[in-house]
């Protein structure tokens, strides 16, 4: 409990930071004011429909890999999962994509995140159907892996076959994931479906404990195996698509965090999705601010920074746990 | 009397055949059969884990309250996070959510039973094998199911914990419920068990007591061993 409220606290902290940094030079009164719709019309523009929505952003998105990433782990029992293991967003990806080579995106802005979200619906359908509805957890994880590979497969195409590399350009730096330029329009189209996912995936959370014990076991306590899993993949198929639609790609985050506080919460997978939710909330916040204040005039890539942030915890971890399979 | 677990005519392709049995209160029945016979593909299908035709009687009971009918002992003995041992007996109380709070008290006095109370502290991964069996067992027998099924309770135990696992699998039988338990080591499962269910290739070929179906012929036909009764001991050779 000391941690979540630590971790909340932090959160709050990082959203509060979130809200006043950024580029233009705006007194700290100013911007207050600003919040509050009071002053310069371009000043509350910019704080009211930016940066808001992009703090808020920051801490969904965050909590929604976070979220999933330790649902995602409890559930494979290993803590090299990430959730981009259903293969969900690298289909947004797809969707996003397409809408950005087809210009689709320049009559209609907010058809790059339907798009997206389009692309993580068809992916839910292939992957049931591909895995069947009493599929083992092997079957849809190989499903998840190669429902990836075929849309990165037809992202690269799309890119191959590019005719304007203005386009081309675009789409490469959409890839890397950014905050940037949201608007409330996104959060209140990822909003709903980040709730549907984080719902799914907290109904199942005795049953991950369970789950930890193998399936057989679970089974044996009391647990619908074969809902628990399609409760867990539809939950984190929500959160990943949603997140990765009106955010782009940002790994790490829900492989490292979970990873990192179950050293802190124990080895309970149901008492991990809060802090890692929390967790992966302030250190997306965090990243960020960062983005915004390392290079201030050169629009550096939140997915990016993570990413390189990510990796040398990731090796560290794949380092540690060496010794365990020999 | 009312059987705790009545499979009849069950069938599982290529591997079960018509098997049929019941096990009643005050039983701690050992199912026997050389590597390969059936004895855990029994046990699954009985507990609705893998698709078979006939009919187990635990599969009248919905799925989210059959733990209070059977608990279940997996091979599967691998638990990668770093869960205490009092934590994971204390899982096994889940199937009684209605319980009134004593649940942790209910779960320590298993563990002080079998004499865990030491490590219960601990983290499960950090356990030797033989020590992670101890504690999976005493999960489910926390449980406080009226029936057992265990899949090689005794494996991976040192001797005297084989013994003591046996011997606390009689006397929960003492107590009114049951067990049904593979079992490799045939004088211990000779020894202990009330009765014997012995399957070769997937088809029950003996069920009574230990003493009436452990014949010399049966031995050697179905183990290739010969087993002979000393007093309360039983002796294996080749």
């Amino acid at each position: 409990m000391k941690l979540i409220l630590a971790l909340a606290t932090l959160c709050a902290g990082l959203t509060l930071m979130s809200l006043f940094v950024g580029s233009g030079n705006v007194a700290l009164r100013e911007t207050i004011w600003a919040y509050f719709g009071a002053g310069d019309p371009l000043v509350v523009l910019v704080m009211q429909e930016l940066r808001l929505p992009r703090a808020a952003l920051a801490l969904l998105i965050g909590a929604a890999l976070g979220f999933a990433g330790a649902a995602m782990q409890g559930f494979l029992r290993n803590p090299l999962a990430d959730p981009g293991i259903v293969g969900t967003s690298a289909f947004a990806a797809l969707g996003a994509v397409i809408a950005l080579q087809t210009g689709i995106v320049a009559l209609f802005p907010m058809a790059l995140p339907l798009m997206a979200l389009g692309g993580a619906l068809i992916s839910v359908l292939a992957l049931l159907a591909l895995a069947g509805r009493g599929a083992r957890t092997t079957t849809l994880i190989l499903s998840g892996v190669a429902l990836s590979s075929a849309a990165a497969a037809l992202v690269s195409l799309v890119l191959n076959l590019s005719p304007n590399p203005f386009a081309a350009n675009e789409i490469t730096f959409w890839m890397m994931g950014s905050l940037a330029d949201r608007s409330f329009r996104h959060v209140s189209v990822a909003l709903p479906i980040l709730l549907l996912g984080a719902m799914l995936i907290w109904r199942s959370r005795k049953g991950l404990d369970a789950l930890s014990f193998g399936e057989e076991t679970a089974l044996s306590m009391g647990v619908n195996v074969r809902r628990l899993r399609l409760q867990l993949i539809l939950g984190t198929a929500c959160l990943s698509g949603a997140a990765t639609a009106v955010a782009g790609m940002i790994g790490f985050v829900g492989l490292v965090i979970p990873h990192l506080l179950r050293r802190v919460t124990g080895g309970m997978p149901s008492r991990l999705l809060l802090p890692a939710a929390l967790g992966s909330g302030a250190l997306i916040l965090a990243a960020d601010i960062a983005v915004r204040i390392i290079l201030p005039g050169r629009d550096l890539k939140l997915g990016v920074l993570t990413a390189l942030l990510g990796t040398p915890v990731f090796l560290h971890m794949v380092w540690k746990s060496r010794g365990r399979d020999t | 009397m009312k059987s705790l677990l009545s499979i009849e005519n069950m069938s599982v392709p290529g591997r079960i055949s018509n098997a049929s049995l019941q096990i009643f209160p005050g039983e701690f029945v050992g199912l026997i059969g050389p590597n390969g016979a059936g004895k855990t593909t029994l046990l699954r299908a009985a507990m609705g884990m893998i698709p078979a035709s006939g009919t187990s009687s635990l599969l009248a009971h919905k799925i989210n309250v059959r733990p209070r009918h059977v608990a279940y002992l997996a091979q599967e003995r691998e638990v990668v996070w770093p869960i205490s041992v009092r934590e994971v007996v204390a899982l096994g109380r889940r199937a009684h959510p209605d319980s009134g709070g004593d649940d942790q008290a209910r779960a320590d006095a298993i563990l002080q039973r079998m004499a865990l109370d030491d490590f219960a502290t601990r983290q499960i991964p950090d356990l030797s094998g033989g020590e992670r069996a101890r504690v999976l067992l005493a999960r489910a027998l926390a449980q406080g199911a009226p029936l057992l099924l265990a899949d090689e309770p005794c494996a991976a135990l040192d001797p005297i914990q084989s013994i003591r696992t046996a011997k606390l699998l009689h006397a929960e039988a003492g107590n009114g419920r049951a067990a049904l338990a593979t079992l490799h080591d045939l004088p211990l499962a000779a020894r202990w068990c009330t009765r014997l269910l012995v399957i070769e290739r997937g088809v029950i070929v003996a069920d009574g007591a230990p003493d009436q179906i452990l014949t010399p012929e049966l031995c050697r036909r179905v183990f290739d061993i010969s087993l002979t009764r000393h007093g309360q001991s039983w002796l294996l050779e080749e």
